[in-house]
């Protein structure tokens, strides 16, 4: 072996493709030996007949099965007396669609919304708090917010968003956007009900970020949509 | 840089979630390519296979990235998606009939992606689970596919970053919606 690889010392060590370590004490091992690398094995024989290990593994899962299912039977009876809302349930499951989770964070970053002023415009149309400044659209990081800005129908305002498009298919829910409006017009709601079935339909404009309204949660968290500041 | 306007499509009244019907369960034009309309009337075997099929999503789970953990967490107990029937992952493209997109997807593993959209088997549907995998994210670059839509179509996409699981439910939702209402040809 030494003598293919030449003279250099690094490579006398090799042996099948290993190196072999230093021996640590003299005679630990012998020149040529085979040194083993793994550890021994350390089961018992209980565990290397391998059929007591499996029949232990099924009672952990009947144990848990038959606890779980103890646990319904409680909250059988208080379903019987009528009281199903109030009974602990017997899984950990959240039956999403029916119910919610009750930690859910009323400060989730979902899905956006515009928020209005409490004045009308002068044709009684709703108007944006947006000022349109551009410096949501600055600090979204997957440039995702597309502003066009005008002169406000309201001669007391100067500037607002003539369009405000979100592509909700790059949006990250990262809520820069919302941390950079100076005038509150921006906020993520808690909602999470954005799946959708066409790319073209995810891009979310003024007048629908302005009117949608959440649905996730319940009122004291709701921010709603078309909600006027609150001053 | 404002979106072309054109290209902007209406929302309709957009109250709580957009609710479409891809597929009209009174269209007979098969009935009418065979020149049968008139003497053949179809009856809804359709929504028996729709019904059998949108409860057997075998998924095929293809995850390239982050929004994986949030997969898992759907997967496990808090979430469970064997409510939806959407349980067991196979790990073969031939027994699978959901493919989720789960990450990113770049060119490199493009055609990866497309060659295991076109070993599964018929029907076949496919989920974009995130914001990579719907749009491309915020990897506007050269090496990412903007989308994985521009690979091998998708039924349904869930935004995100990473998507919430109940967002990702209830995009399994809209799918079995989407599969109720869509042709199933028997044979």
């Amino acid at each position: 072996m030494s003598e293919q690889l030449g003279q250099n010392a690094d490579f006398d060590n090799l042996i099948d493709g290993h190196v072999m370590p230093q021996p640590a004490y003299q005679g630990e091992f012998t020149e040529g030996e085979i040194v083993k690398y793994y550890n021994p094995s350390r089961m018992t024989l209980l565990e290397k007949l391998y059929v007591p290990a499996i029949i232990g593994g099924l009672m952990i899962t009947a144990r848990v099965f038959f606890t779980n299912m103890a646990k319904w039977g409680i909250w059988f009876t208080y379903w019987i007396r009528g009281k199903g809302k109030d009974a602990p349930k017997g899984a950990v499951t959240i039956y999403y669609p029916e119910e919610t989770r009750p930690d859910y964070s009323p400060i989730n970053r979902g899905k956006h919304i515009l928020t209005m002023r409490q004045q009308k415009g002068p044709s009684g149309e709703a108007l944006p708090q947006c000022v349109a400044c551009y410096m949501c659209a600055t600090a979204c990081p997957a440039f995702c917010i597309h502003i066009v800005a005008g002169e406000s129908p309201d001669p007391n305002i100067e500037k607002y968003c003539v369009e405000f498009d979100i592509e909700m298919d790059k949006c990250i829910f990262c809520g820069y956007c919302e941390e950079a409006c100076p005038v509150d017009a921006i906020r993520l709601t808690p909602e999470p009900r954005m799946a959708d079935y066409q790319r073209e339909r995810m891009i979310y404009d003024r007048e629908y970020l302005m009117t949608w309204n959440p649905t996730y949660v319940e009122d004291d968290h709701v921010y709603p949509g078309g909600h006027p500041r609150e001053e | 840089m404002a979106v072309d306007p054109s290209k902007i499509v209406q929302l309709g009244n957009g109250k709580n979630g957009n609710l479409v019907k891809p597929y009209d369960a009174n269209d007979d034009s098969l009935l009418t390519k065979a020149g049968l309309q008139d003497t053949v009337w179809a009856t809804r075997l359709d929504a028996v296979m729709g019904w059998a099929r949108k409860f057997s999503l075998f998924q095929y789970p293809f995850v390239t990235a982050c929004c994986g953990m949030e997969f898992m967490a759907v997967s496990a107990s808090h979430y469970d998606t064997d409510r939806f029937g959407a349980a067991l992952p196979r790990f073969s493209p031939r027994q699978a009939d959901m493919l989720m997109i789960v990450g990113t997807i770049v060119h490199k593993q493009a055609p990866v992606l497309r060659t295991v959209y076109d070993q599964m088997a018929d029907p076949k549907w496919v989920v974009a689970v995130g914001a990579c995998a719907v749009s491309g994210g915020f990897y506007q670059n050269y090496t990412s596919v903007p989308g994985a839509d521009k690979v091998i179509p998708v039924d349904v996409y869930i935004p995100g970053c990473p998507p919430r699981p109940e967002t990702i439910l209830d995009a399994l939702v809209k799918l079995q919606e989407k599969i109720q209402h869509s042709r199933h040809d028997v044979i």
